[in-house]
């Protein structure tokens, strides 16, 4: 008898150590993924898919010393560009004969802790690898990663095993349902990519250029905020914080980023103005979801890839708790 | 295949075409191999511009049609076989199939066509009309209809939507750990 319970001991601890084992890979490809993400060259054409809609659109990404420069093309309908580079982002609607251009926040994109809130995530998603496969004729390993709750989207990952690069992402419902849906269908990794291929093809000519806020920064001052968020999802944290000066009225807004580690949510609090509209009750644009409120003279509006009932619950949660 | 050609196709994929000129460019898709297939090519550019994407074998009725009763060897067999046909059978000879097919293929260009100028009505109405009829359920699946839930804000007013698209890129700078794709749902953004 007590042979046989030492059998059972012992392979419940090797089963133990090799869920163990898995999930440290897990967690190791994950974080490779990140940095792969924003160090490598590569030009490629992958489609996003909401819903029964599908658009096909071209990246090309470069990294080097001087930082990052990223392009995006729709190849579908109407030809828009996008180019990142790490202080502005561009936008060019040719359908609106527009053009966009904002100053990205903090001249970085997501917090250089991503890392640390990732391995910090691990309490509230489940992460394991799950099959081997193959996207844009590349072997990929997939990284399965489900929430232990509902207040959060799950995720399927396939990461290319060469160079840890994301080549999809499929966003999953509670129900486990693909919401949205991002996969590459051709990619060229660690190429030389010409000044040329990151200019945009559309000069602007005849169309409006829009400074969507003010450039100097110098400006904005960060005062902290006035305002409480009264429930977050288990695991939820500030990571990021500024005020910006729109253009188009001179009002500060407030945006408040909060994320546990692998997807987030933000606050963006406005001055009501009588003169026009606002956004009220929920709206949602494939798997990202917005809700807003009128609180006192402000508008509040919350906007994040996660549930419909999460981003409501936290926008029904926020008050004003003085200077 | 002449550049008027070219043309006059590209105008019957457009909806420009009446009186004629139609008639004109009906005739040259029931004669013409390479204008039919011009016109498919055009057509599909047409639905991927407006971001209905059709695979090439859902446009191509007439050659399934072809297919179809080319393929048809039960037909002929049973019929070679059949020593004490039942019925009266009067079999036909080999240019009246010819003719009969080439007319068939006519007719079923003739109805694509028809369809592609209905296609031209306002885009509201896409989600009602049928694009194509098709013999295999496969194919009919394939054409997809307007998402209900689509890449577009679920409000109204132009001023809410641009805030919400502004909001939208702020936050992407944030989006975790799919920001390598993040931004393509401001460039998909579906417009009116």
């Amino acid at each position: 008898m007590q042979q046989m319970l030492r059998l059972a001991v012992g392979i419940c601890l090797v089963f133990f150590s090799i869920t163990v084992k898995a999930d440290s890979d897990a967690m190791s490809l994950l974080e490779r993924m990140v940095t792969a993400t924003k160090q490598l060259n590569y030009d490629g054409v992958f489609t996003y898919q909401t819903g029964n809609k599908v658009q096909a659109i071209r990246i090309i990404h470069k990294a080097n010393e001087n930082g990052e420069v990223e392009r995006l093309l729709s190849l579908d309908g109407a030809a828009r560009e996008m180019i990142r580079t790490d202080d502005i982002v561009t936008c060019i609607f040719p359908e609106g004969k527009k053009v966009n251009v904002n100053r990205r926040p903090f001249g970085r994109g997501f917090p250089s802790d991503l890392l640390r809130k990732l391995k910090s995530a691990t309490p509230y998603y489940n992460v394991a690898l799950g099959k081997e496969g193959r996207v844009a004729n590349r072997i990929a390993q997939q990284l399965v990663v489900t929430p232990v709750d509902n207040d959060r989207y799950g995720y399927h990952l396939w990461v290319d095993k060469e160079s840890a690069l994301l080549l999809q992402s499929d966003l999953l419902t509670e129900k486990g349902e693909v919401l949205e849906k991002f996969s590459f269908s051709s990619v060229n990794l660690d190429i030389a990519i010409p000044d040329e291929a990151l200019a945009p093809e559309m000069t602007g000519h005849q169309m409006t250029w829009n400074r969507v806020e003010t450039v100097d920064p110098d400006l904005i001052e960060d005062k902290g905020s006035a305002w409480t968020i009264g429930w977050l999802p288990t695991g939820y944290g500030l990571v990021a914080q500024q005020h910006r000066r729109k253009m188009s009225n001179k009002h500060l807004v407030e945006q408040r980023v909060y994320s546990d580690g692998m997807s987030s949510i933000s606050v963006f609090i406005e001055p009501g103005r009588t003169k026009h509209g606002h956004f009220k009750g929920h709206s949602k644009m494939g798997a990202v979801n917005a809700y807003g409120a009128v609180v006192g003279d402000d508008f509040v509006t919350v906007v994040g890839q996660a549930p419909q009932h999460t981003v409501e619950k936290i926008g029904h949660s926020i008050h004003f708790s003085g200077q | 295949m002449t550049m008027n050609d070219s043309e006059l196709l590209s105008a019957l994929v457009d909806g420009e075409l009446e009186g004629d000129a139609l008639d004109q460019a009906l005739l040259l898709l029931s004669t013409d191999d390479k204008a039919r297939e011009q016109f498919q090519r055009f057509q599909r550019g047409s639905d991927s511009l407006r971001g209905y994407s059709i695979p090439a074998q859902a446009i191509d009725l007439s050659s399934n049609i072809a297919a179809e009763i080319s393929s048809d060897q039960a037909f002929d067999v049973n019929v070679e076989k059949s020593k004490e046909p039942k019925a009266n059978v009067t079999f036909m000879p080999q240019w009246f199939w010819q003719q009969a097919l080439g007319m068939a293929i006519a007719a079923s260009v003739g109805a694509l066509a028809v369809v592609s100028v209905m296609t031209q009505q306002p885009q509201s109405t896409i989600d009602s009309i049928p694009v194509m009829a098709n013999v295999e359920n496969t194919t009919i699946m394939a054409v997809s209809h307007e998402p209900k839930t689509s890449n577009r804000w679920t409000v109204t007013e132009p001023e809410v939507q641009d805030r919400l698209n502004t909001y939208l890129l702020d936050h992407n700078e944030y989006a975790g750990v799919s920001d390598v794709f993040s931004n393509a749902r401001v460039i998909a953004y579906e417009v009116e």
